[in-house]
């Protein structure tokens, strides 16, 4: 990643060396230059005292002006200085540059001044006279009645040459060391960015939850050293922290997924925080929303949804469950259970919603009800009749042996309905309960059909309905009960017989079928068509089916018709003296010979039951029937 | 869906409005159904169950009502929030009068309960379905801003309408035929109109959500566009 230039601790590194290593040299080079340069003027004033000296003892005692201004040119010029004499007065007695009669009085110059008091003065001016910076150096002579100062002055010139040859030499080689310092410096300091920069990386990684397994390259152990051992250490701690987190909510979040009750978290304002997978198939969410923070009411609309809310959020459940059962669109019926959620502070934090699919149970509850109404109802209305007609009997006999014997013909007729429908609610309830063991033998179809049809002949005859048969020919046997699969037959064409009364009835017979639901009841011919038409010829399955051209039967009615006592037109089926059991018979037989039953109808055309039997393999006809209709076998035997 | 607003109780106020119309729509829809079942199965005490439970769907309308005016004086909204509130101000009047349709519908099904069933009633279940879908999708389309679906409702409109012609044809046949039925055929058909107007309002409230949405006004159009 790219930061300013300016955010770079190396860089701020880089330039603080810089400054110091500036500033140091700059303290370095004034002070040397001070220091050279004091030394070369009392060097150089030492040396004029000494020519100084000198030069006193060489003038003539007595001269001056232009004489002496003469002497001292020529020894000037020698010396290369510049020679004054002056007397204690502060008088120019002679000079070797300026006519010395012409000059002022220099009794007020400093070097003169302190030649004067102290022997010897030394001073560095600006002369008016040469325009220059000079040095002048100034000696008394007092010897031989001779009272002079003498002073010789040169130009500073000449030392400041020296001054910037020597602070060019050493500029130059401050520069060079500098510059080398801080090329050694930048590569320490890159070396550094380069740790640091690595160490950025890996912690911003860790950040963003990148955790790589290979390790920062573990340095030297400085500081640094430890910091990335450290930024390591603590990298792979997250990283088997973040593991743990990561395995116990994918524990609990499969708990949830697999739960098959709907679960809802809500919070204290009834918004949601969780629903598992389960709850939004009850509420035909797509399973990738997210509804968190959405409302209760957002999930179903429905009234029931929000009273349950109400009272949820009403209710105390800290003590106790709340429990309800709700009905909800397309008549779906949920068993709800509502706990108080609460943190480790023991505040509420929401309620936790547990919904149960209760609408099998509703309707298995109805169907329970109704069958113990009905057979009450149908066993009451026969014992009315028998005990009406009973009564009559005994308290006021008819006189009319014939109406007598009119009355217990009827208590006749309706203690053998009686006795019909007990056998037929224990057949019901043995085939129910399993204890009936079905036999497997091998039955032609044909010769079923026959037997069973030769029954309702007379009927049939007498009704003008027509008894057809479709037989397949080379049918494989089917392996049944002889006399359950009879029975079966019976209450088929029976009821068929009853609901038709003009047109025909076939029963017909052929191989193949399909391993339907246990119980699969089409609503409508189309819808099942398919199904029958994929059937490879030679499945292990017979199928047979009665079709009448009756009255047929609502398509909303169907999927209750296999229940006991369901009747669709109540007085209608009791009229024409049927038990209300002869289908659930049918059922529990089909089932018990691990086959499938189908019932399409459609109003005023005519009703269809096909039921698929199982029919021995032809291929091993000799050997033992097929595993899985063996399995079957056992497990129908067991249950 | 809505945008984070910095005031919490403006923030609150439209989560609550949201959930009230959407509260508002499972009523009414729960209404026509069981108005529609209390006519199939004939169950008077159903029907004045509901007549009864209108009075909550006009307290809901007052209150959404309030609450829009509240939230317009006070936050003063702009933009998206405020097309959101002005037009959930129109949606509750179409909601209350679908309520008052079903209210129609228990009349009519009490009245037609104390006589004998005219005909089995396989297309008002069937226009009830449809409409009562038609106002949950278009409540949807409101909430989550998808205008697809609320052109899908203002499309469905027309298989209603067709059903309402099929169920007028099929009562005329029935008066013609014989002169005693008019009376109840003629319930039966006026049933046929109120869902029909039922899944109008739907189709208000759709072509109300692509205004909302797009500021496209797709109202009084002879042809619906394919797409917005």
């Amino acid at each position: 990643m790219k930061r300013p230039w300016k955010n770079r601790v190396v860089v701020r590194l880089f330039l603080s060396y810089l400054a110091v290593v500036l500033l140091l040299f700059l303290l370095f080079y004034l002070y040397a230059t001070a220091i050279v340069k004091d030394f070369h003027i009392s060097s150089l004033s030492a040396k004029m005292r000494d020519e100084a000296k000198i030069v006193m003892r060489l003038l003539p005692v007595g001269l001056e002006g232009a004489a002496l201004d003469r002497i001292c040119r020529d020894l000037g010029r020698d010396l290369g200085v510049r020679i004054t004499v002056i007397d204690l007065g502060g008088k120019v007695l002679g000079d070797s540059d300026e006519p010395s009669v012409t000059m002022e009085n220099h009794g007020t110059r400093p070097e003169v001044l302190d030649a004067a008091s102290k022997g010897g003065g030394t001073s560095i001016r600006y002369s008016a006279t040469v325009r220059h910076e000079m040095l002048y150096q100034a000696v008394l002579l007092r010897e031989a009645g001779r009272r002079w100062i003498v002073r010789l002055s040169v130009p500073l010139d000449s030392i400041e040459a020296a001054e910037s040859s020597l602070r060019r030499a050493m500029l130059a080689g401050l520069l060079l060391f500098s510059a080398a310092g801080l090329l050694v410096a930048f590569f320490v300091s890159h070396r550094l960015e380069q740790r640091i920069k690595r160490m950025l990386e890996f912690s911003d990684n860790v950040a963003r939850g990148r955790f790589s397994q290979q390790p920062i390259l573990l340095g030297r152990t400085d500081e640094l050293g430890i910091l990335e051992h450290n930024l390591h250490a603590m990298s792979r701690s997250i990283q088997e922290t973040i593991a743990g987190v990561t395995a116990e909510k994918e524990k609990v979040d499969s708990i949830l997924r697999c739960m098959t009750e709907g679960v809802l978290v809500v919070d204290t304002r009834g918004r949601l925080i969780l629903l598992n997978e389960n709850a939004k198939r009850m509420f035909n969410l797509p399973e990738e929303s997210d509804p968190h923070g959405a409302s209760l009411v957002e999930l179903s609309r429905h009234p029931e949804m929000k009273k349950l809310l109400a009272e949820v959020l009403a209710c105390d459940c800290s003590t106790a469950c709340f429990t309800k059962d709700i009905c909800l669109d397309e008549g779906k019926w949920f068993h709800v259970n509502a706990v108080t959620l609460r943190g480790v502070d023991e505040k509420p934090l929401g309620y936790i919603l547990v919904l149960h699919d209760v609408t099998e149970l509703k309707r298995l509850e109805t169907v329970r009800a109704d069958f113990v109404a009905n057979v009450s109802h149908e066993l009451r209305t026969p014992l009315t009749a028998i005990r009406g007609y009973a009564e009559t009997l005994l308290r006021s006999p008819p006189a009319d042996p014939k109406e007598a014997e009119h009355f217990l013909g009827i208590i006749h007729r309706h203690s053998e309905r009686l006795g019909r429908l007990i056998d037929d609610l224990l057949t019901l309830s043995d085939l129910e309960s399993g204890k009936i063991q079905i036999a497997r033998e091998k039955l032609q179809a044909a010769e079923l059909i026959g037997k069973v049809l030769e029954i309702f002949q007379d009927q049939a005859q007498r009704k003008d309905v027509a008894l057809l048969r479709q037989i397949e020919p080379e049918l494989p046997p089917i392996l049944g009960d002889p006399d359950r699969l009879q029975q079966l037959l019976i209450n088929l064409i029976d009821n068929a017989l009853k609901y038709t009364d003009k047109g025909s009835i076939t029963i017909a017979a052929r191989s193949g079928g399909i391993r339907d639901r246990e119980l699969g009841i089409g609503a409508t011919p189309e819808s099942r068509t398919p199904n029958f038409q994929s059937l490879t010829p030679n499945s292990h399955f017979v199928e047979l089916s009665v079709s009448d051209t009756g009255c047929g039967i609502p398509e909303k009615e169907l999927p209750r018709l296999t229940e006991r006592f369901y009747r669709v037109d109540k007085a209608r089926s009791r009229e024409l003296g049927g038990t209300g059991l002869g289908l659930a018979i049918v059922k529990h037989i089909v089932q018990a010979h691990g086959g499938s039953l189908a019932i399409e109808s459609r109003l005023q055309k005519g009703t269809t039951v096909r039921i698929l039997l199982p029919a021995e393999n032809e291929a091993s006809s000799s050997s033992v029937p097929t595993p899985p209709l063996d399995s079957r076998t056992d497990k129908t035997v067991r249950s | 869906m809505l945008t984070q607003h910095t005031d919490k109780r403006y923030e609150e106020d439209l989560k609550k409005l949201r959930e009230d119309i959407l509260y508002m729509g499972g009523l009414v829809e729960d209404q026509i159904q069981k108005a529609v079942s209390s006519l199939v199965d004939r169950d008077s005490n159903m029907a004045a169950t509901i007549i009864e439970r209108d009075k909550e769907v006009n307290t809901l309308d007052v209150e959404i009502d309030e609450l829009c005016i509240q939230l317009l004086a006070l936050h003063q909204p702009a933009a998206r929030d405020l097309r959101f509130i002005t037009t959930a101000l129109k949606i509750t009047t179409d909601l209350e009068r679908i309520g008052d349709m079903a209210v129609n519908i228990c009349e009519r099904a009490l009245e037609l309960n104390a006589e004998p069933q005219l005909k089995p009633y396989i297309d008002i279940p069937r226009m009830a379905r449809i409409s009562q879908r038609m106002i949950h999708e278009s409540l949807d389309a409101f909430v989550r801003e998808d205008t697809n679906l609320a052109l899908k409702v203002c499309k469905d409109d027309q298989e209603v309408d067709d059903l309402n012609s099929q169920v007028f044809r099929e009562t005329v046949s029935f008066m013609i035929e014989d002169p005693h039925t008019i009376n109840r055929a003629m319930k039966i058909s006026f049933i046929s109109k109120y869902l029909e107007r039922i899944a109008d309002h739907a189709t208000n409230i759709a072509e109300m959500v692509v205004f909302m949405v797009k500021g496209k006004s797709i109202r009084h159009l002879k042809e619906l566009p394919q797409s917005i």
